[in-house]
């Protein structure tokens, strides 16, 4: 363990008595960690003196900010989702369920196909996919007549 | 050291206030807010310094809690949830105030230039206002001296370093919860911290020798 860490952890008063007794040791021979660990314990000593507040009335100033938020923001915080966020969570929720739909639409569109009178002529991708056995050939000369 | 937001047998605990603000008893939220403002205060100002920058910030801090109440799931306690948003908040404008002061002022041209308190109002707007431990108006003001020197003393470190003295040993994180805070490792945090307090150390001494020279003069 680092000098510093265990400078920490002995402000902190974590070390156990072992290390606290090496640490003794420690600062009985290095006069320099003896006086930066003087230093630290003052320093703490201080960051612990006086918290600051907020100026009077706060809880008021917080509670004003809170009666001007917009309804929807009120609303979630009671978790009722409205808004933006509403929307995307049904738009969420509503996904699989059209995802399903959808292919539960294509697989009935293919068997069709595949089962109807172009269906034969066709190749089985063309059937599947209700594609027509025309090629741009037969089209083009169909277009002509 | 952590502050222990002390709260008698007979008022309602967090997790009841938090379920009626949910029900939408404003009167249960107000309650949080009293409950936990000295410990926002103590995160806001401690990196921000004293003024209108830490209020908005503070209260911007209950108002995030407010909006996503349904959010908080109590994986942490209510104090540290608080905490971790007080302090992102803080970095973030920390941040902005740094964007602001490289575009408009010249780190040469301001003394301090390096400290991101350049920006705060000299003089009475770093009054602090700190909480009274010690009886009458002489101890106040010796006590919110102590404050103001802290506070400078704070001003001069970079807000990275800032953040990890504030969160261990003025919000009384540990280390490994102050480095989930900040997202960095403990070994970050630990030799932050042993930088940022030798530091400390020599500023306080200055700012110490600083208020003996003006004492004596007078």
């Amino acid at each position: 363990m680092r000098d510093e860490e265990r400078l920490i952890r002995s402000l902190d008063g974590e070390l156990s008595e072992p290390e606290a007794s090496a640490l003794r040791e420690r600062l009985l021979a290095d006069r320099e960690l003896a006086v930066r660990r003087e230093a630290w314990v003052a320093v703490r000593e201080e960051l612990g003196a006086g918290r600051p507040e907020f100026e009077p009335g706060f809880r008021d100033r917080v509670m004003a900010r809170v009666g001007e938020l917009p309804g929807e923001d009120r609303q979630a915080a009671r978790g009722d989702q409205p808004g933006a966020e509403s929307l995307y969570l049904h738009m969420q929720r509503a996904f699989p369920r059209l995802a399903a739909a959808c292919l539960i639409g294509v697989v009935a569109l293919g068997i069709y196909s595949l089962l109807g009178d172009a269906g034969l002529a066709n190749s089985a991708v063309e059937a599947l996919l209700g594609i027509p056995g025309e090629t741009l050939e037969t089209a083009f000369a169909l277009g002509s007549v | 050291m952590p502050e222990r937001v002390p709260v008698s047998d007979s008022a309602p605990s967090d997790e009841v206030l938090l379920a009626d603000a949910r029900a939408g008893d404003e009167r249960a939220f107000a309650a949080i807010v009293d409950r936990y403002e000295a410990r926002v205060a103590a995160t806001v100002v401690s990196m921000l310094g004293p003024g209108d920058e830490a209020e908005d910030v503070g209260q911007e801090t209950f108002i995030r809690l407010y909006r996503y109440l349904d959010r908080y799931r109590g994986d942490a306690s209510l104090g540290t949830y608080l905490t971790r948003i007080a302090m992102n908040l803080s970095l973030t404008a920390l941040r902005k105030r740094k964007r602001w002061f490289s575009r408009f002022v010249s780190v040469e041209s301001t003394p301090g230039g390096a400290s991101d308190y350049g920006l705060e109002p000299a003089g009475p707007g770093l009054e602090m206002i700190a909480v009274d431990t010690n009886e009458g108006p002489l101890g106040r003001l010796e006590q919110a001296e102590r404050r103001r020197r802290v506070q400078q003393a704070l001003a001069d470190l970079s807000p990275d370093h800032r953040a990890v003295v504030v969160l261990r040993w003025i919000d009384g994180f540990g280390t490994k919860e102050t480095a989930a805070a900040l997202g960095i490792p403990e070994g970050t945090v630990m030799s932050r911290l042993s930088r940022a307090m030798d530091r400390l150390a020599v500023t306080l001494k200055e700012e110490y020798g600083s208020s003996k020279g003006e004492r004596d003069a007078g």
